[in-house]
């Protein structure tokens, strides 16, 4: 019982263009037998003997058409297998991808439909794309592969098209261009390119700008931004950075060791956090507005996903912990409507959240202010 | 120079670095002026290839070939002891000078230790080169108490770098730095790899250190908004040169160059309304092929004639004691945009203002 649905309020009747249901995901440590590869059944692989290390555990989200979901989270929290988990490049120990509702079959079959629904852009533009290819080819694969453009001109028609889509224009000037004459926006935007080939409904983007300097970063937010906006797309937003997790997302999934720990409206979660774990995150942040240093809401560093502790896995650093978070794992409560918090501090539901010890700021329901 | 009273206890004029030589060089720092005062930190900001990392091994000698000093002077004025200009020094004294004086912390902790040497070995290695009269117990015990003071037990002496989490490897970094006690202490974007909890927990001890041994910072990230919590000034970099410098608080509040304010609104806010940002249109130029004029230019949205052929140089902008900016806009020969002459805040209006916490260092 550690799912927490993700429920992003808007969109509430629609169908998801693509979910997850519970998705585990254990790598076997050094010595283990392989956990899922190779023609075994699902969930097989794991904990058979050797150790594992947990890295995603029972997570469940869904990402609706035209919304940004931002996946917020240290180093080793999961985000990043979760990415790969979703993108099928790994395949889950336990759980369910849903495409706009209908389940996925696990065997490769099926595979080239699914990416084209889904593409993921990874994080380091420097290594995503090839050096002794050009940007037309980077381009020109994913068309040729998916059928998506006939031969001859609609190729380079379809090209240049990608190109302006996400603003390297005037595309004849980027053709040619191999990724070392490009800087580290423009090869990003040739990554995205990429992904789009296909038309898919679904990007993920892991960490998309981490690498990016600091004054380009916010043109590839925009542009994610805007490709949600104008395309309608499903996007996932993986990030370490929750500033900017607010700023371009519509829902913030907040992951600590390899289980989310809150969701709900971005606003709601950054402004209002319920979860102590993300109280710790923002209390961490860098933030210019802050009055003198800040009070750090906790010590310490993420447990071994080996071992993980029992119970809540926060429970450890958390400074609210009480007796039943090192026994038993917490369910996610509502602590308002499309606001969900792992953590027994809310167990009595909205009432309780809005006494609640720790969310002095809890308004209980609340209008959700949407900037779309 | 536009220094505050006291005489700085590191003074970088005119500092000149080129990466090669001839005309394909490189200019990666160009005429930089720069003072560190004792005990304060000073902030340098800008992005990759900015050049901060440069002039930071420039000021410490420490540069490699192809990078080459060609102009300046770096002056170290000690508490006691004479004045040593640092890019005329001999091997000699600089021998005697890094790390007793002036120590660095480098950009990846994962590097810069050896991994084939346990902690100890590395951190007594230092005292054994510096401080040769001390026995071999008293150095052990020295280790142990430097582990312990940056939250180390000491145990871990006999560690290997790589039985540590990145965390505890930056804080074994900054414990080497500190071993001689330096009067300055170079910190190139020592948390950038490390999560925003350690990196917030290594900073609040740095801060703490640095208020018991009283010693000068110069930190350089690329993360304007982190330098704005923690520097006492900021001087921030573009293309090779310093473009603005200034009290950190002024800085945030009240930036005065066009760059430093499109950089200040690159950084989205973790409170209040949710607004669009733009950040800065382009990308930084290539060192190679810099624009003539301002090198910030092209994507700057107040371009006037004058930035296309002529530098700005960085000047103290009147009025404003401890700033410079370099930019055309700031010259008085006309009034500049109103969002770059909103008025510093008093001391009052600062962050240390009525609604601060209790126990600000500032």
């Amino acid at each position: 019982m550690t799912e927490l649905r993700d429920a992003a309020p808007a969109p509430a009747t629609r169908t998801p263009l693509l979910e997850a249901r519970g998705l585990t995901k254990h790598f076997p440590v050094h010595g283990a037998a392989p956990a899922g590869r190779g023609r075994r059944g699902p969930g097989m692989g794991a904990g058979r003997g050797g150790a594992v290390v947990h890295a995603v555990e029972s997570v469940s989200l869904a990402l609706d058409e035209a919304r940004v979901t931002a996946v917020v989270g240290e180093s080793g929290s999961g985000k990043s297998t979760l990415a790969r988990l979703l993108c099928r490049l790994i395949r889950p120990t336990s759980g369910q991808l849903l495409v706009e509702g209908r389940p996925v079959r696990r065997a490769g079959r099926g595979r080239r439909e699914y990416a084209r629904r889904v593409q993921m852009v990874l994080q380091d533009p420097f290594s995503s794309l090839n050096p002794v290819h050009d940007v037309r080819y980077h381009l020109a694969r994913p068309l040729q592969v998916h059928r998506m453009a006939e031969p001859g001109a609609g190729l380079d028609d379809a090209i240049s098209g990608l190109l302006e889509r996400v603003a390297l224009t005037p595309a004849g000037q980027f053709l040619d261009k191999y990724p070392h004459e490009l800087s580290g926006g423009q090869r990003q935007r040739v990554a995205i390119a990429r992904a789009l080939a296909v038309r898919p409904r679904v990007l993920l983007a892991d960490e998309p700008v981490s690498m990016l300097d600091v004054s380009i970063r916010l043109g590839i937010l925009n542009l994610l931004g805007d490709l949600r906006d104008t395309e309608r797309l499903a996007i996932l937003y993986i990030t370490h950075d929750i500033a900017s997790a607010r700023y371009l997302a519509d829902t913030i999934v907040v992951m600590y060791a390899g289980q989310v720990v809150e969701s709900g409206p971005a606003e709601a979660v950054t402004d209002r956090p319920s979860h102590p774990y993300t109280q710790l995150l923002l209390s961490a942040a860098p933030d210019p507005d802050r009055d003198g240093p800040p009070a750090l809401t906790g010590r310490g560093a993420p447990p071994s996903l080996v071992t993980p502790p029992p119970g809540c896995r926060f429970h450890p650093r958390c400074p609210h912990a009480m007796a039943v978070c090192a026994t038993t794992a917490p369910p996610g409560f509502d602590v308002a409507p499309g606001h969900v918090s792992a953590c027994w501090l809310h167990a009595g539901g909205l009432d309780a959240a809005q006494a609640g010890p720790i969310t002095p700021h809890s308004s209980g329901p609340d209008p959700e202010e949407e900037t779309t | 120079m536009s220094v505050p009273a006291g005489h700085p206890l590191l003074e970088v004029r005119g500092l000149c670095v080129d990466y090669g030589a001839g005309p394909e060089a490189v200019h990666a720092v160009i005429d930089a002026d720069l003072a560190l005062h004792r005990g304060e930190v000073l902030g340098l900001a800008g992005e990759s290839g900015s050049g901060k990392s440069t002039l930071a091994y420039a000021v410490t000698r420490l540069l490699r070939a192809p990078g080459m000093i060609t102009g300046g002077s770096v002056g170290y004025y000690p508490e006691a002891g004479t004045a040593v200009d640092l890019l005329s020094a001999q091997e000699g004294t600089l021998r005697v000078l890094r790390w007793s004086q002036i120590s660095v912390v480098m950009q990846s902790a994962m590097n810069a230790l050896n991994p084939v040497m346990s902690i100890g070995a590395q951190l007594t290695d230092v005292l054994r080169a510096h401080r040769p009269d001390i026995s071999k117990a008293a150095r052990r015990a020295r280790a142990a108490d430097l582990l312990a003071m940056v939250g180390i037990a000491g145990d871990r002496l006999s560690s290997h770098p790589h039985e540590l989490s990145g965390g505890m490897r930056q804080r074994v970094m900054i414990a080497m730095a500190l071993a001689l006690e330096p009067q300055v202490v170079i910190m190139d974007e020592p948390t950038t790899a490390l999560d925003v909890v350690t990196q917030r927990e290594i900073l609040e001890e740095l801060m703490a250190l640095r208020e018991r041994l009283g010693f000068a910072v110069l930190f350089i990230t690329h993360d304007l908004s982190l330098l704005i919590e923690i520097a006492d000034s900021i001087a921030v970099m573009y293309a090779g040169r310093l473009v603005e410098r200034a009290d950190a608080t002024a800085l945030f509040r009240a930036p005065r160059h066009p760059y430093t304010l499109g950089l200040l609104s690159s950084f989205p806010a973790l409170h209040g309304p949710r607004r669009h940002l733009t950040g800065i249109p382009g990308s930084p130029p290539d060192l190679r092929q810099l624009p003539a004029g301002c090198v910030f230019h092209p994507r700057c949205s107040y371009v006037m004639d004058r930035c296309r052929s002529d530098v700005p140089a960085l000047l103290p902008l009147a009025g404003a004691p401890g700033r410079a900016a370099a930019c055309w806009l700031q010259d008085a020969a006309a009034p500049p945009p109103p969002e770059l002459a909103v008025p510093v805040p008093g001391p009052a209006a600062s962050r240390t203002g009525s609604t601060a916490r209790a126990g600000s260092t500032r």
